[in-house]
């Protein structure tokens, strides 16, 4: 794994949720919506974070930027060159660490405070971090960051109702930008907004990033969007990375099995090809009760009887220890790759 | 077209709200027709008048702002006898027949379109309870069980009686599909069905769509925003903007030969997969129904705009089958 360039590491990263039941609320349970995580992000790069809904995506993003507490697991922030591990940062030195790593959210309906002005939104992270003398200077920061965003600035007094969903989400991008912030974690950003709506910000993301030298997480469902914007893709199954590859890899060769029924079920639209897109059988287990073994081996269709008792690791299927895949099966599998 | 194949035969349908502003007009002179065992696909961007076409062929719109202006809904029987809808209450007899038991729709949010204290097996019992002649208890509820299993469901006989929050997005998706099928429909209005749906989930509801329309020979009108999704179902595609339809044409032609230039900015919108191509999306938004331009509706954000597009809303030429709304076309009608 190369380190020099790493801006995020992430070992080992578990978030479970308890189960309480009866009157004395006991724990019965967990649901393991983060199940022992490793991975990184490589400064300047785009790593897209695919899966079904309930699979854990948000989960994991939030969990990184400690907006909810991690079980487990590191989540170690190269500082220019000095690592500090955010899961054990606490109160203001954390919130000074928050100001490099922000985030834009899916719904742009109930991320923006409906009673504060745009201005005023765009400015609140400012005004918590400190940053700007008076309400003068951060107001002419605001103004810029609007304009970054594609919005006209004699807009900042209006509230957030008076604007579209693209424009909300806009909106929501200023605010992440406000802080210079390096490491954006997008989760689901577009997928509210309607396709052509969706270009635009997706056009928008990459021209910030050229720009300013961002990274992203991407968090989305859309293999489309993933694969548009992604330099490398995570997928996720239940809790666990099941493969890691960069993007052309991953469409061209995909090597997990629930890889490969993804790409199968993408709507590629070709009215000419009379062929039914195959669907993955099922639905996600319940994560509070998961399959034992591989967890994907109650829908997979290469399932061996190794599979349902013993887990797979998450190893390494190159040289260059860019590609990552956890299925015992790998070496014998030959999988499709995307069709268009 | 021969009225006997047809199913729904739409003319000129106008469907507007009065708000404190002015009259909005949602849909704007929307002609269109169905045939049997077909499934006509309706796309565009939201707040274009695709959901209120369908409310207004069901006689939903919500009263007492929106009502329908003009035109016509003619609906066909089995027996070849027709009926405007149009000229019918909402909640009259006649109506209140045809819905659900002569059309069915499905709606995007299956959270929010389910009973939540009711079981499953209840709601889709109340369906075929209404229009079908079922009374024994035990009848209904093994119809309720055959309709869960044909859609898919597993251990229909258990899930009957659990309730929505019990079923997961695709199941309830399913559900609804099962209790608007429950009365063998001969039309199904499916509203953005899968919009809210993992991709895998989409194809299995998608597939199951398909399988039920070939079993019950049903014609389908499917709204989505999602043009891969049109792709694999519809046989014929409309286009919607402003209200209006913009382009008409078979879905093959619209994919391998677009001619409006809203229908090629939707289609330039997706990301195709395997190509990092940038995107390029429509510049702008869609303008507010209540301040319409002069011209065309689409002047501000085409890239083709021409003089007479700023003056003269553009009337729907016929080229090569398809019906285009745009100027782009005059010469080549009168050429063909």
């Amino acid at each position: 794994m190369s380190k020099e360039e790493t801006i995020l590491e992430v070992n080992n990263l578990k978030k479970y949720f308890p189960i309480r039941k009866g009157f004395f609320k006991r724990v019965v349970g967990h649901v393991k919506a983060v199940d022992d995580v490793s991975f990184f992000i490589n400064k300047g790069e785009t790593l897209g974070l695919v899966g079904e809904s309930g699979c854990g995506k948000s989960t994991l993003g939030r969990t990184v930027l400690q907006l909810l507490e991690p079980t487990a697991g590191d989540v170690i922030y190269n500082d220019q060159g000095v690592k500090k591990d955010l899961a054990e940062t606490k109160g203001q030195e954390l919130r000074k660490l928050r100001r490099n790593i922000q985030m834009i959210f899916q719904d742009p309906f109930s991320s923006l405070d409906s009673r504060l002005s745009v201005r005023d939104i765009v400015a609140e992270p400012l005004t918590v971090q400190g940053i700007g003398k008076d309400r003068e200077e951060r107001t002419e920061m605001v103004k810029e960051l609007l304009e970054q965003v594609g919005l006209n600035s004699y807009q900042m007094n209006r509230y957030p109702h008076e604007f579209s969903g693209g424009q909300r989400q806009r909106i929501g991008i200023a605010r992440a930008l406000a802080l210079n912030p390096e490491l954006i974690i997008c989760d689901e950003p577009v997928s509210a907004l309607d396709v052509s709506v969706q270009a635009q910000v997706l056009n928008l993301l990459s021209d910030l990033q050229k720009d300013l030298g961002l990274t992203y997480l991407f968090i989305a469902h859309d293999l489309g969007v993933v694969e548009y914007i992604s330099d490398r893709i995570m997928v996720m199954y239940l809790g666990k990375i099941v493969e890691v590859a960069d993007s052309d890899t991953l469409y061209q060769n995909p090597q997990h099995p629930y890889t490969e029924a993804l790409l199968k079920s993408i709507a590629i639209g070709d009215p000419f090809s009379n062929e039914p897109r195959e669907a993955l059988e099922g639905t996600v287990p319940d994560p509070a009760n998961p399959p034992s073994g591989c967890k994907f081996h109650t829908r997979c269709p290469y399932c061996s009887d190794i599979c349902k008792t013993k887990e797979p690791e998450l190893i390494p299927t190159g040289e260059d220890y860019n590609n990552y895949v956890a299925c015992h099966s790998r070496d014998s599998l030959n999988l499709e790759s995307f069709k268009k | 077209m021969s009225s006997s194949n047809c199913v729904i035969d739409v003319k000129n349908l106008q469907t507007f709200f009065n708000t404190e502003n002015g009259v909005v007009k949602a849909v704007n002179g929307v002609s269109f027709s169905i045939e049997k065992g077909k499934t006509l696909g309706i796309v565009g961007e939201s707040g274009c008048g695709k959901s209120m076409t369908s409310m207004s062929l069901m006689n939903l719109v919500p009263r007492p702002k929106g009502f329908i202006a003009g035109g016509e809904i003619n609906y066909f029987y089995e027996d070849g006898s027709k009926i405007d809808i149009t000229e019918y209450d909402h909640d009259s007899e006649k109506m209140r027949k045809i819905r659900g038991n002569e059309m069915a729709m499905i709606f995007q949010e299956p959270m929010t379109s389910l009973n939540p204290v009711y079981t499953v097996g209840d709601q889709i019992i109340e369906a075929i309870k209404l229009h079908q002649n079922y009374k024994n208890k035990d009848e209904l509820r093994e119809r309720a069980v055959k309709m869960l299993k044909k859609v898919g469901i597993s251990a229909p006989e258990n899930r009957v009686d659990e309730y929505p929050h019990e079923f997961s997005g695709g199941m309830r998706q399913r559900a609804m599909i099962a209790m608007a099928l429950s009365c063998n429909p001969r039309l199904l209005i499916a509203d953005e069905p899968t919009t809210a749906l993992d991709v895998t989930v989409e194809a299995q509801i998608i597939n199951l769509m398909g399988e039920l329309q070939k079993d019950m020979d049903m014609s389908i009108m499917f709204i989505t925003h999602d043009l891969g999704v049109i792709g694999d179902i519809a046989d014929e595609v409309m286009v919607m903007y402003t209200g209006k339809v913009v382009e008409k044409s078979d879905t093959k032609s619209l994919f391998s030969n677009p001619k409006h230039p809203y229908t090629r900015g939707l289609l330039n919108s997706r990301p195709v997969i395997g190509s990092k191509k940038r995107l390029e999306p429509i510049e702008g938004s869609v303008p507010d129904l209540l301040h319409l331009p002069e011209g065309c509706d689409f002047y501000d954000r085409c890239p083709k705009a021409m003089e007479i597009c700023k003056n003269e809303d553009p009337p729907v030429f016929e080229v090569e089958d398809c019906k285009v709304k745009c100027w782009l076309y005059r010469e080549e009608e009168k050429a063909s």
